[in-house]
């Protein structure tokens, strides 16, 4: 695929990420750039991409217009919508979904996708899609919380947005998006024409059987051999993120109780997803009658060095 | 540390099963918990996989743990327990209650 459009300046906010509550601020306004003076044996920090050849900024070229047009959303698993259904679907939606507003103004085809999506039950649309600030995406990695959670004083305790009962959010060591909505759209209409996609969403659900393994293919196959650069996401600093996790943890539950944290302060690293894949993972459907595409996201690809067995 | 996701370039390594079962269930973009994997586990029917998970659960927490590459577990699990042992332990508990570890004489009969 080719160059899809010019990303939008990393500091831009979008629609719905207004209402950032003081200490969200002032925990992204400091933790990035403390990694960096902290952790100098940290993974690098993404290189300034101010000087690489940015994508031209135009609409999407007409191959990726045709796949965009071509998505069945049947074939994931998920419900019809047709152009016009996608629009109404978008307005009546977006004021409770504000990640449906970053394709108010979008092609019929790339609201069409964000249509489909968000009438599963999937989250990449919410968790991995450009309507999140940067900050947002730190905050998930640093504090846990959840971009999902629409009320700030529960997101700012860690509740999860999506899962019932106010239960806590949990974020992996890493938290990663795809920044552009015709980006994150034309990469899921491909992603589910990919053999390997194909033959999970397809796999015939069996009680007591397992769920589809993830998949994984590279960012360059679904969204052009720029495509890492539509791609953000940031990293627990630490040399053992096992230890990193467990830190994380304790530091906010110190903190939140209001006594001197026992460990350092969480840190983060932006990553660069050059040579990168996105990640697919799989569910049961809404309807239970099969699988579908429970997320999609950047994700670094293993280090070869690691593969070391512990001595 | 960069993620290690060995049991996907090799499903034949050493606890491959094992690893590929708890990223599957227990990541935390898995859009599952521990109470799916624990459904799978105490699914009514038996399956040759479920003993399998067992069987590579109690190798790991028998003296094999240093098989297991360095950070795999962690990347499969993103768990926040500090170590892959405490890990382990506690998802132990929360599958097998107080299973003990060494298999009771009729799973090895149903093993053989």
């Amino acid at each position: 695929m080719g160059e899809l459009r010019q990303l939008r300046p990393p500091s831009e906010f979008r629609p719905g990420d207004q209402g950032s509550t003081a200490a969200e601020r002032s925990v992204s306004d400091h933790s990035v750039v403390r990694a960096h003076a902290d952790a100098p044996d940290a993974p690098g920090p993404a290189p300034d991409r101010s000087s690489d050849p940015v994508p031209s900024p135009q609409a999407e070229p007409d191959h990726v217009r045709e796949e965009l047009s071509r998505f069945d959303p049947r074939r994931c698993g998920l419900p019809e919508v047709s152009k016009g259904d996608a629009a109404r679907y978008v307005e009546a939606n977006r004021g409770d979904r504000p990640w449906l507003n970053v394709v108010r103004h979008a092609p019929e085809d790339v609201r069409r996708v964000f249509a489909a999506i968000d009438q599963g039950g999937g989250h990449a649309q919410i968790r991995h899609e450009g309507w999140l600030s940067p900050e947002k995406s730190q905050l998930r990695v640093l504090g846990l919380q959840d971009p999902a959670q629409l009320d700030p004083a529960k997101r700012s305790d860690g509740i999860d947005g999506l899962l019932p009962g106010d239960k806590p959010h949990y974020c992996a060591t890493e938290s990663s998006a795809i920044r552009d909505p015709t980006a994150f759209a034309a990469g899921f209409a491909r992603g589910v024409e990919h053999p390997d996609v194909r033959s999970a969403i397809e796999t015939p659900r069996v009680p007591g059987q397992q769920p589809p393994r993830p998949v994984v293919v590279p960012i360059a196959d679904l969204l052009g051999p720029d495509g890492h650069r539509y791609c953000e996401g940031y990293r627990l600093v630490g040399d053992d993120a096992d230890i990193a996790r467990r830190d994380r943890r304790t530091w906010l539950r110190e903190t939140g109780a209001g006594e001197l944290p026992s460990v350092p302060p969480p840190l983060i690293v932006p990553l660069d997803f050059r040579g990168g894949d996105i990640e697919f993972r799989f569910k049961v459907n809404k309807a239970g009658s099969g699988y579908e595409i429970a997320t999609m996201f950047p994700a670094l690809r293993d280090s070869r060095r690691d593969d070391q067995v512990t001595e | 540390m960069n993620p290690n996701h060995y049991w996907r370039r090799d499903r034949d390594a050493p606890f491959a099963f094992f690893l590929e079962i708890v990223d599957t269930y227990l990541h935390p973009e898995s859009g599952m918990t521990v109470d799916d994997l624990a459904e799978w586990v105490h699914y009514p029917e038996p399956r040759d996989e479920v003993a399998r998970f067992k069987d590579e659960f109690r190798r790991l927490l028998s003296g094999e743990l240093d098989q297991l590459p360095k950070g795999a577990l962690g990347t499969a699990a993103e768990y926040e327990d500090g170590s892959d042992e405490a890990f382990l332990w506690r998802l132990w508990h929360e599958l097998y209650g107080d299973d003990p570890v060494t298999p009771t004489p009729a799973e090895t009969r149903d093993r053989g």
